[in-house]
């Protein structure tokens, strides 16, 4: 009788083991979303109702609508993200193409040279642009041109520099999904190459190019650096509500650019999930790759194209690395480090501070998306449901909102939570809270990808949760993990536009660093600093792709199994199309 | 020990997925759940398994409630269609996995493991990883790892799927053998109406949700109680009976009582002789399977299959004689 006692004990002491392991996995993640995000966002919400002698109604609405200004700005951010959003389209599916189906040479340098704009901060490639063809650019000074960069065109390329990387990376995904068979139907019932691409290649691709483009739109119409840099005297919104909030204090019309910013941004958000369902939805299992041929007629002037926009985006960043190392850019091009002997706003303290605060988001990123994820299919499917939708949620705030969100939230004297403003802490939280969503996502991407059966196969043996997330997930997990954390902690150590609220006189990070020298004219140690950020991405990057490359050289044999499961390859690809979403919204 | 599930029901949001399930495995059976894709064959064995609930009716393992009992308490084996090996432990890890969850000592885990591997046949593979196996190989290790445990129910769930024809024919064999020599109560999920037919004590059919029949192999086959039985369970000429009535009055005195569409008639298309002397019938099509031939006619406006042996030399569009021996075919509900 005791014996059995004993093991009713032990029994119930495994299963409460097992809910607490689900339930506090579910519920840390969770409160942080209430106070690091939905309170922020609700306190915006209310401040834009709220006027100046404390009653509320929309009039900060209409003041926002009838003043000059800001109607000028809101024109001036739809034709700019128009027109990136067109540009970034025609390019993007150009290069995707090249990349995906040709077979010009060269492609794996075109694909770092278009990935160089995610390793930096946006502002670089307005700085870049003022070193080349700015009033005291090469340009200039080799032909004596007077090119008046600042404002729309120079922002303008800047943008479509900037966001060009993210559009590629979502038509590849969309081209890549295609089946060699489509084609070799098409060509026995005699179908010309053209005719193919028309009615094969280019539908298929629909949703990709769609989905690219909004979020083509949503990166530039809040980017904050390049226009802060670039922009001059073309107003946007970005800049306008920094101006607002930060220089005249003015936080109800600050709310209220934030909240009209929010509009187009869910939009986008909301076609862009509905686009990438259908999109992903139509491809089968055991799809063929398309073979990658090489036709001259195509691919020599498509090559010739590409390659030119690869250089452009290198001769832009070159440009700036250059410059660092430059005594007096364009005009006394001697070597010199005095550049990197960094003065102004506490020298290379907020370097530091920015590595202290991406490891810090990027460790708490990963605990708290990792256990979430876990525990999504371990709760009930409604609660499951609220979950995801709450963790998603963030992607479609943009970092300019969130950050004013954060002052209204934290930069008070009368709670408890007024503490932490000021702090590095609070803006790793927000660093991680803006890139929650993709994080998650990829993480629920991971987690999907374990068979399911060597779950309940645990399961059968006796094993718990704990067992079960040992034996079964871990196992599987590893690139996941890695690049969760790498992903945070690379976005966490070029982001701006979030940030910008949060810095103080003490505390201050690294991309907030390179716009002030650029501010105060000190555009040679601008650059440097740019690339002293520049080297710490890279550095990581380079980390994460040989930790990724030793883990699944250890278990090459848990790729190469996966795949003989069924099903497997399926998700798998499906991972790996959402690593690549991981980079493709900020 | 005894399984029985008495009026087991399950839905899915509405859906019923299982209804008013009863049935039995005995302490040393091999019971077959037959049924096409979608009949809820599936989730009944995951249901059995613990790993699904149930909204309605009683479980039990001897006299053991197993409603009250986690998956992970039952104690029970479990095979899948994609073997679902650890990829990070070698065969013997794989195979030594329950016990050390269960915390048996390791030279006793050495011990089982070995004994276990001798008998799926693989005893030199044990440092190999699951990779380096084929198909057949890794399917044996997941039923080595199921068995190591000895559980108290063997459950496999489409084990035979993933393989190719002849590794799968070996296997059945293989597997049938195994647990008649250790005598574990089984149950396999399979759509494979030969695959059960071959390995099963009992088979259970299944379609929509419910159990259209229990019975051994060859009670289903020679005595379909259903339509749907005696098409899914090899192949069956069915006739109404409006048409039995007009061409085969004497089959009407077998027919149970019942509404005029509530019975069907099926006879097996070996049962059926032809007579090429005669005619009445004719031939739309033949093929040839080899050890028998398979034809085809059009017969009082009914499709009717025949099946012989040897290598009859009927041609297509000529005209024959179906002939319906006494003690064949049998009345099914519809």
């Amino acid at each position: 009788m005791s014996s059995a006692t004993a093991q009713a004990t032990l029994k119930k002491s495994r299963l409460l083991g097992d809910t607490l392991l689900v339930t506090s996995s579910v519920v840390f993640p969770l409160i942080g979303l209430c106070i690091f995000f939905c309170y922020p966002l609700f306190l915006v919400a209310g401040k834009s109702l709220q006027l100046a002698d404390g009653t509320y109604g929309i009039a900060n609405y209409i003041n926002v609508l009838t003043s000059p200004g800001i109607v000028k700005a809101v024109g001036n951010s739809m034709i700019l993200s128009v027109s990136t959003t067109a540009f970034c389209l025609v390019l993007g599916f150009a290069v995707a193409f090249a990349l995906q189906r040709s077979g010009i040479g060269g492609k794996r340098y075109l694909r770092g040279a278009l990935s160089l704009p995610l390793l930096a901060p946006s502002l670089v490639q307005a700085l870049g642009l003022l070193f080349l063809l700015g009033r005291n650019g090469l340009v200039h000074k080799w032909t004596g041109w007077d090119i008046e960069i600042y404002g729309f065109w120079g922002l303008l390329i800047a943008n479509i520099l900037y966001a060009l990387p993210q559009a590629i990376l979502i038509i590849e995904a969309a081209l890549r999904q295609s089946d060699a068979r489509y084609y070799e139907a098409a060509e026995i019932l005699g179908a010309s190459k053209w005719r193919q691409f028309l009615d094969i290649t280019l539908p298929n691709a629909k949703f990709g190019i769609l989905s690219a483009g909004f979020v083509v739109f949503t990166v530039t119409i809040t980017d904050f650096g390049n226009a802060a840099v670039i922009g001059g005297n073309f107003k946007v919104l970005a800049t306008e509500i920094y101006s607002q909030v930060v220089g005249q204090m003015n936080f109800g019309m600050g709310a209220v650019i934030g909240i009209l910013l929010l509009l187009p941004t869910l939009i986008a958000v909301y076609i862009e999930r509905v686009a990438s369902q259908k999109q992903f939805g139509g491809s089968s299992e055991s799809a063929i790759p398309v073979s990658t041929g090489f036709y001259a007629k195509r691919d020599v002037p498509l090559g010739i194209f590409v390659h030119t926009i690869g250089s452009i985006a290198v001769i832009v960043v070159i440009t700036v690395i250059m410059a660092s190392f430059i005594k007096l850019w364009p005009y006394r091009m001697t070597f010199t480090l005095a550049n990197y002997n960094i003065t102004l706003s506490g020298g290379y303290a907020p370097l530091w501070t920015s590595l202290l605060v991406s490891v810090e988001a990027a460790v708490l990123g990963v605990i708290f998306l990792f256990f979430l994820a876990f525990s999504m299919k371990r709760i009930s499917p409604k609660l499951a449901k609220i979950v995801y939708l709450l963790a998603v949620l963030p992607v479609g705030v943009p970092g300019l909102v969130l950050g004013i969100s954060y002052v209204l939230a934290f930069n008070v004297s009368d709670n408890m939570l007024g503490v932490l403003y000021g702090s590095s802490f609070l803006i790793a939280l927000c660093n991680f809270y803006h890139y929650h969503s993709q994080g998650f996502l990829t993480m629920v991407t991971g987690v999907r990808a374990v068979p399911p059966s060597l779950e309940e196969t645990v399961s059968c043996f006796g094993g718990g949760n704990f067992r079960i997330l040992r034996d079964a997930v871990l196992p599987f997990m590893g690139p996941t993990i890695i690049s969760v954390f790498f992903f945070i902690f690379m976005r966490s150590m070029v982001t701006l536009s979030a940030v910008i609220f949060l810095i103080s006189s003490k505390v201050s990070v690294a991309a907030v660093s390179v716009m002030r020298l650029d501010e105060a004219g000190f555009t040679s140690q601008a650059a440097a600093f740019s690339t002293c950020i520049m080297i710490t991405v890279i550095l990581a990057m380079g980390l994460m792709n040989s930790l990724i490359h030793l883990y699944s050289k250890s278990g090459s044999r848990k790729e190469e199994i996966k795949n003989n499961q069924d099903g497997s390859q399926k998700r798998g690809f499906a991972r790996m199309i959402d690593r690549n979403y991981c980079w493709t919204s900020t | 020990m005894k399984l029985s599930i008495e009026n087991l029901y399950k839905t899915f949001s509405g859906f019923v997925a299982l209804d008013r399930i009863n049935m039995e495995v005995g302490e040393t059976e091999f019971v077959c759940l037959l049924g096409p894709s979608g009949c809820g064959k599936t989730t009944l064995l995951r249901i059995i398994a613990g790993l699904l609930d149930f909204d309605g009716g009683a479980m039990s393992l001897g006299d053991r409630d197993l409603v009250e009992i986690a998956a992970r308490d039952r104690g029970f084996g479990l095979v899948f269609q994609s073997y679902s090996l650890f990829p990070n432990m070698t065969v013997k890890e794989n195979v030594g996995y329950g016990l050390k969850v269960q915390k048996v000592d390791k030279k006793e885990r050495g011990e089982r493991v070995e004994k276990l591997l001798e008998l799926i046949k693989l005893p030199d593979l044990t440092d190999r990883y699951p990779h380096q196996l084929s198909g057949g190989q890794q399917q044996r290790v997941a039923i080595a790892r199921a068995l190591a445990v000895e559980p108290c129910l063997l459950l496999l769930d489409e084990p035979l799927s993933a393989l190719d024809a002849r590794v799968r024919a070996e296997m059945r064999y293989e597997i049938r053998e195994m647990q008649q020599r250790l005598g574990i109560p089984t149950i396999m999920v399979t759509h494979d109406q030969e695959e059960a037919l071959t390995m099963a004590d009992k088979i259970i059919c299944m379609k929509d949700g419910r159990i259209e029949q229990i019975g051994t192999p060859r009670e289903l086959y020679a005595e379909p109680a259903t339509r749907f039985v005696a098409d899914f369970v090899g192949v069956s000429n069915i006739f109404s009976t409006a048409w039995v009535r007009e061409n085969l009055p004497k089959k009407m005195g077998s027919r149970p009582e019942g509404r005029e569409n509530s019975f069907d008639f099926a006879i097996r298309p070996e049962q059926l002789v032809i007579d090429g002397r005669k005619d009445g019938a004719d031939i739309k099509n033949m093929q040839f399977l080899g050890n028998l031939s398979r034809i085809t006619l059009n017969w009082h406006g009914q499709d009717v299959v025949v099946e012989l042996q040897g290598y009859p030399q009927f041609k297509v569009g000529s005209s024959v004689a179906v002939i319906v021996p006494d003690d064949c075919g049998r009345w099914v509900k519809a």
